[in-house]
C-alpha cells in the first residue's frame, strides 16, 4: 500500500485502523470537538487525540430528537447521531468547547445523554485581549489538571513541549502537501488533500509525520492532474465530508486551496513555543492564529489569507459555501460579497449545504453551472 | 384583520415596495411614537418604557458625541454610569412597523445575509452596513446569547472600521473565577469608555446607577411574588412584556424605578382585591423563549379561548441578585462585581452563554415558583442553543413535575415565518389537552 492509499483510508474510516491499533495496545483515546482544543495537551498525557467527525453518518434521525433540523446544523447533528448510535464507544472521554452554539450543545447533549467516562469543557474566549488570553491559559491549565486528576497521571513540561514539536511537524508537512498545489498540474486532487486532512486529526502524530514524509517522496514521481479546467478555492466549508470537493472535481474544477476549518486554516499557523511556558504558548498561538469566524472581528485576517491564496495558487474562481444554519460563516459571505469587486476572480453565490448530502442534486447543478461559467 | 374562529388577528400588507432608506428614528417617531401618545390616560403609564426608549433614540441626534452602541444583553448600567446615551440597534426592529422590518430583512438577504437569520438581528444588518444608523463614539458588544450576536459583532466592525469596539467575552459558568474574569473585562471596559468618550468615570454616579439597578431588581422580585398568586393579578398581555423591554434597556435609571413602582402598586392593588388580569384565569403557562411581537393578539386569543395566562416569560425573568451592600459607599471593586453578576445573569444571555442544563433548570424553577400547568416553548427559529435544550427540558418537566411542554417554531418579528394564525393552530390542540387534564384533576 502506498502512503497515499494508507492516508486516504485512514482519513475515510471513522474510526480507522490506526485508532484500533492504538487502543488495542491498551492506550487511551480522547475525542475532541473543535480546532481550538489543543490536541497537544491530550497527546502529552499519552493519549491519542481524535477529532470527532460526522464521517459515516447516513442520517441524523437519532440526534434530530435533541437537535432539531429546524435550525440546528447538520454537522454536529451527524457527529451526535454517530455518538448516540455507539460509533464513538471506543473513546475514553470527550472534550468540548464553545466553538459555535451547535457544536457546544451537541457536546453537552453527548455528556447528558451518554455519560461518557470522562468529559471536559474548555472555554475559549472570542477576543485576544490580555485578560481573555489569561483566561484561556487558565482554562488550558484546568483542562490539563482535569486529565491528570481523572486518569491519575502527570503531564510534564517535557511531554508538552515534545507534543508541541510533533504537532508543529504535522502542520509543516501538511503545508508542504498544500504547496504542491502551486504547480500547474498538482500531483493530488483537492478531494485527496481533504481526505489527508481528515486523517491528520485521527491518527497518532508520529505516524502522520512518517506517512506525510513518505507521501511527499512518492508524489515526486507521480504525474500531475490533467483532467481539470479551472482552479478553485473553497471558502466557508466546515465539515470533514468530501462531497463538495468531489462535486467540484466531478465538474472538472480542481480544488487547489481552501479557507476552511477542516482545511488549510487547521495547519497554517504553527505553535510558537516559549519553552518555559508551554500552556501560554498554546494559548497565544491558538487564539492568535488565522482561525474561525467565532473570533470577534477577525474577518480581515481570513480575507487576507483568502486573497493570498488566490494569488499563490492561481485560483480561477471561489466557491463560497456554508452549512445550513451557520451564522458565523453566513455573515462572512456577506462581507466577501461586499468585496467581490476587489477579489479579482469570480465567486459563486453562497452554496448552502447540509452535511449529510441530501442536497446533492441541487448543489451539483449549481457547481456545474459555476465551473462552466468560469470556462467562458 | 384576519379571523380565526371569530377572533381577529393583524393583517399585514407585504405587497408594497417600502423605502428602507428612510430615517428609522423618524419612522419610529412618526408611527409608534405617535400611537403611544394616543393611548388613554389610564393605561399610558404601561408604555412609558417604550417612550423612554424612543426618547433615548432622539437624544442620539442631539448628543452624537455620547452615543454608545450596546448589545441588548450587555447591561445598560455601564453606559448610564458614564453618562453616555445607550443605543441598541437591534431594538429598533422590536418597535418598528412589521412591514418595514420585513423589508429590511429582505434588504439584508440581498446582501447574502443567511435567510435563517432572525429578524431581530437580521433587520439591522442592512442599515448598519449601509451606514444609515447614527455613528457611535463607542461600542459595547458581547457574545451572549447566541452565535448571531457573535456574527453581529463582526457586522459592527465591518460597519464602523474606524471605531474601536469593546467585546466582552461572556463566561460559560458562574464560578468565582468566571465572575472575576467578567470583572476584569468590565474594568477594561470602563477604561475603554473613558478613552472613547473623553471623560472620567464618576464613582458616585456609578454608585447611583448600580443602586438604581439594585432597586429595580428588588422591585421586580417583589412584583414576582404577586405573580405567584392565583389568579395572577397582572394583566399579562401587556405589562410583562413591557417589563422585559425595561430590563433589557433601562436598568440603572430613575425613570424605570418610577415605572416599576407603578407596576408593583397596580399588582398589589389587584392582588389585595383577589382579581386577576383582564380575563378569567383557568390555566397558567410558562412562555419559553420568543413571543410574537408582530401580534400580541395571540395572547388575547389564548386568554379568551382558554383562560390561559402566561405568568412567566423566559426573556424577562430576573436572576440577578443585587449584592446586599451600601451602594452609597460601595467601592469600585464592589460595584464592578455587582455589574459582572448583573451581566452574567442577563435575561436570555444567562441561558444562552451557559450549559444547556441552565436552560432546563431555569424552566423547572419558573414552573415550580409560578405554579404552571404547562410550558410553551416558542422557539425562535434561529435560537439554536435554546432549541437544542428543548427536548431535554420537555422530558425533565414531565419526569419531575408532570408538566407538558409544547415545542413550536416562531420568528419573534417576522410573521412570514410563522403567522399568528399558524401559532394559534399549534397552540389550540395543546391547550385543549391541558384544559382536559386540568378538568380531570391532573
Amino acid at each position: 500500500m502506498t502512503a497515499l492509499q494508507e492516508l486516504l483510508a485512514l482519513g475515510d474510516d471513522n474510526p480507522n485502523a490506526a485508532v484500533e491499533q492504538w487502543a488495542s495496545a491498551g492506550r487511551k483515546v480522547l475525542g475532541y470537538w473543535c480546532s481550538y482544543i489543543p490536541p497537544e495537551i491530550i497527546y502529552a498525557a499519552g493519549f491519542l487525540p481524535y477529532r470527532v467527525r460526522g464521517s459515516g453518518a447516513r442520517g441524523t434521525e437519532k440526534a434530530d430528537r435533541d437537535m432539531t433540523p429546524v435550525c440546528n446544523c447538520s454537522f454536529p447533528r451527524a457527529v451526535l447521531d454517530l455518538a448516540y448510535r455507539g460509533q464513538y464507544g471506543f473513546l475514553d472521554g470527550i472534550v468540548g468547547m464553545n466553538g459555535c452554539d451547535h457544536s457546544r450543545r451537541a457536546f453537552e447533549l453527548w455528556v447528558e445523554r451518554l455519560r461518557p467516562p470522562y468529559h471536559h469543557f474548555v472555554y475559549v474566549p472570542r477576543t485576544r485581549k490580555e485578560v481573555s488570553l489569561n483566561e484561556y491559559v487558565r482554562e488550558l491549565d484546568k483542562f490539563k489538571v482535569s486529565i491528570e486528576r481523572h486518569f491519575r497521571l502527570t503531564i510534564g513540561p517535557e511531554a508538552l513541549q515534545g507534543a508541541v514539536d510533533l504537532f508543529n511537524d504535522n502542520r509543516s508537512l501538511l503545508k508542504k502537501v498544500q504547496e504542491l498545489f502551486r504547480q500547474d498540474r498538482p500531483p493530488l486532487t483537492g478531494t485527496e488533500r481533504h481526505r489527508i486532512i481528515n486523517a491528520s486529526v485521527a491518527i497518532p502524530p508520529e505516524r502522520l509525520n512518517a506517512l506525510l514524509r513518505a507521501l511527499l517522496e512518492e508524489l515526486k514521481f507521480v504525474e500531475g492532474q490533467r483532467d481539470f479546467k479551472t482552479r478553485i478555492m473553497i471558502v466557508g466549508w466546515v465539515g470533514d465530508d468530501t462531497l463538495l470537493h468531489r462535486m467540484i472535481e466531478d465538474s472538472r474544477g480542481l480544488v487547489v486551496m481552501d479557507n476552511c476549518c477542516f482545511g488549510a486554516r487547521a495547519y497554517w499557523n504553527p505553535v510558537v513555543l516559549d519553552p518555559g511556558d508551554a500552556l501560554g504558548s498554546l494559548a497565544r498561538s491558538y487564539l492568535g492564529r488565522t482561525g474561525c469566524p467565532r473570533m470577534f472581528a477577525t474577518f480581515d485576517e481570513r480575507y487576507g489569507m483568502l486573497m493570498q491564496g488566490v494569488k499563490d495558487y492561481r485560483v480561477d474562481g471561489i466557491v463560497r459555501t456554508r452549512l445550513q444554519f451557520c451564522d458565523l460563516h453566513g455573515v462572512e459571505n456577506v462581507f466577501i460579497h461586499k468585496r467581490k469587486d476587489q477579489a479579482g476572480v469570480p465567486m459563486s453565490a453562497p452554496i448552502v449545504l447540509d452535511y449529510v448530502g441530501q442536497d446533492e442534486g441541487r448543489v451539483r447543478t449549481r457547481m456545474e453551472a459555476f465551473i462552466e461559467q468560469l470556462q467562458h | 384583520m384576519s379571523e380565526y374562529k371569530g377572533f381577529h388577528f393583524k393583517r399585514f400588507d407585504f405587497s408594497k415596495c417600502l423605502d428602507t432608506k428612510i430615517d428609522l428614528i423618524d419612522l419610529i417617531n412618526n408611527t409608534v411614537g405617535e400611537a403611544l401618545k394616543k393611548q388613554p390616560e389610564k393605561v399610558r403609564w404601561i408604555f412609558d418604557t417604550m417612550v423612554q426608549y424612543i426618547d433615548e433614540l432622539n437624544a442620539c441626534r442631539d448628543y452624537p458625541e455620547k452615543i454608545v452602541y450596546r448589545h441588548f444583553t450587555f447591561a445598560p448600567e455601564m453606559v448610564y454610569a458614564i453618562e453616555g446615551i445607550s443605543f441598541v440597534p437591534e431594538a429598533l426592529t422590536f418597535i418598528m412597523p412589521t412591514e418595514y422590518l420585513c423589508a429590511l430583512v429582505d434588504e439584508g438577504r440581498a446582501m447574502d445575509m443567511p435567510d435563517h437569520w432572525c429578524g431581530f438581528l437580521g433587520g439591522v444588518l442592512a442599515p448598519l452596513l449601509a451606514g444609515r444608523l447614527p455613528k457611535p463614539k463607542a461600542v459595547l458588544h458581547c457574545n451572549q446569547p447566541c452565535d448571531n450576536s457573535v456574527a453581529q459583532g463582526s457586522v459592527l466592525a465591518e460597519s464602523f472600521p474606524d471605531v474601536e469596539i469593546f467585546y466582552l467575552d461572556n463566561p460559560y459558568t458562574d464560578d468565582e473565577g468566571d465572575v472575576q474574569f467578567a470583572m476584569d473585562q468590565l474594568r477594561e471596559g470602563f477604561k475603554y469608555l473613558e478613552r472613547m468618550l473623553g471623560k472620567k468615570l464618576d464613582l458616585d454616579r456609578f454608585r447611583e446607577v448600580m443602586s438604581l439597578s439594585a432597586q429595580a431588581y428588588r422591585l421586580m422580585y417583589e412584583i414576582n411574588e404577586y405573580k405567584k398568586a392565583i389568579p395572577c393579578p397582572i394583566p399579562t398581555s401587556v405589562i410583562l412584556r413591557a417589563t422585559s423591554g425595561a430590563f433589557y434597556g433601562l436598568t440603572g435609571t430613575e425613570r424605570l424605578l418610577r415605572w416599576l413602582e407603578k407596576h408593583r402598586d397596580d399588582a398589589k392593588q389587584r392582588y389585595e382585591k383577589g382579581i386577576g388580569g383582564w380575563r378569567e384565569e383557568k390555566m397558567r403557562l410558562v412562555w419559553n423563549l420568543s413571543w410574537p411581537v408582530f401580534d400580541y393578539g395571540v395572547y388575547d386569543w389564548m386568554e379568551e379561548a382558554f383562560g390561559a395566562i402566561a405568568v412567566a416569560y423566559h426573556a424577562s425573568e430576573p436572576f440577578y441578585q443585587p449584592p446586599d451592600i451600601d451602594y452609597s459607599k460601595a467601592s469600585y471593586e464592589e460595584l464592578l462585581r455587582a455589574l459582572a453578576l448583573r451581566n452574567n445573569n442577563h435575561a436570555m444571555g444567562r441561558q444562552g452563554r451557559g450549559h444547556l442544563m441552565t436552560f432546563v433548570n431555569d424552566t423547572l424553577k419558573w414552573c415550580k415558583e409560578f405554579r404552571a400547568d404547562a410550558v410553551v416553548f416558542a422557539g425562535h427559529w434561529q435560537c439554536e442553543a435554546n432549541w437544542a435544550a428543548a427536548q431535554l427540558t420537555k422530558e425533565k418537566l414531565m419526569e419531575e413535575l408532570g408538566i407538558p411542554m409544547l415545542i413550536m417554531t416562531v420568528d419573534q418579528l417576522d410573521p412570514r415565518v410563522v403567522s399568528a394564525e399558524q401559532m394559534v393552530s399549534r397552540l389550540e390542540p395543546f391547550l385543549e389537552m391541558v384544559a382536559e387534564k386540568k378538568a380531570q384533576g391532573g
